[in-house]
């Protein structure tokens, strides 16, 4: 109980205004995370052509994947974040595309790691 | 007579084009003998060849295709002499494009009349897709004139076969 009063003071908790000092066993009094801002700096295949309505040697579509729930967004190539509502689930994100044959094909899935 | 001595063979070796008097001869690919009938097409052209990555010619963007160099090759019999201090009646070089891009890849400068090949590194790599090509024979007619052959073409295809994940991936809690 000491231990925890001690961590407590030591985070800032109840003040509201450290959102660095957030910690797993504070969660209840640090500030509530409403969302999970995945970004990602580049879709990782600059030389491949956006397709743009072909389907032949080219990236089409983002796909953020909840592996929580199971439930998949598909996002344009040229996005560069998702704004996800669960902000406890796990989450991964793969590029869409198609191959020289007209295949479709996409990356692995790429988890997202929380800061 | 000088004049008349460079139209006569640019006429007889290319009697297709619609303006001979205007153009170099065409450069073809690798032509081993000159013993085929003269009605025959001929049988080779342009050619290009793709490079691989190689650990000593590695590429700026890590997530290029695997190929770092295109290796264009021809033939070619010049009709005109190799133009010297005057620019008159001579035949300069050649002129590689590239029509994808719609770039001048390289000039006479650089390819000049004695080369049969080029190696085209593209900066970043070779990009996914088709890349065409031309290839034409630069030379100066006897008012010194610049004029060109007919362009001959040729692609090259380089297939997605995988594709990267996004990089950078980060999840910042909000």
């Amino acid at each position: 109980m000491a231990a925890l009063v001690f961590a407590a003071l030591a985070g800032g908790a109840g003040c509201g205004s450290n959102p660095a000092a957030k910690s797993s066993s504070l969660t209840e009094s640090g500030p509530k995370t409403t969302s999970l801002l995945i970004s990602w700096s580049s879709d990782g295949n600059p030389l491949v052509p956006v397709c743009n309505g072909a389907t032949q040697n080219c990236k089409n579509d983002i796909t953020v994947l909840d592996k929580t729930t199971g439930a998949e967004v598909t996002l344009p190539i040229t996005a560069s974040s998702y704004t996800a509502t669960a902000p406890n689930d796990t989450y991964a994100v793969r590029v869409n595309g198609f191959d020289g044959l007209g295949n479709s094909i996409a990356s692995e899935y790429e988890v997202v790691p929380v800061q | 007579m000088k004049r008349v001595l460079f139209l006569l063979p640019l006429i007889a070796i290319a009697p297709l084009v619609h303006v001979a008097a205007q153009t170099a001869s065409k450069p073809t690919q690798t032509a081993p003998t000159q013993t085929a009938p003269p009605q025959t097409a001929p049988k080779t052209k342009f050619g290009a060849t793709l490079v691989r990555r190689t650990v000593a010619a590695p590429l700026v963007t890590a997530n290029a295709s695997q190929y770092t160099q295109i290796d264009f090759n021809w033939a070619y019999t010049a009709n005109a002499p190799t133009c010297g201090t005057s620019l008159t009646n001579c035949f300069s070089g050649f002129t590689l494009t590239d029509t994808t891009l719609g770039a001048v890849i390289a000039t006479p400068s650089t390819i000049g009349p004695t080369s049969l090949s080029y190696a085209y590194i593209p900066s970043g790599g070779v990009p996914f897709g088709t890349s065409a090509f031309s290839l034409v024979a630069n030379g100066y007619n006897g008012s010194g004139n610049p004029m060109t052959s007919t362009p001959v073409a040729v692609s090259v295809v380089v297939n997605v076969t995988t594709l990267n994940a996004p990089t950078n991936l980060t999840g910042a809690p909000q």
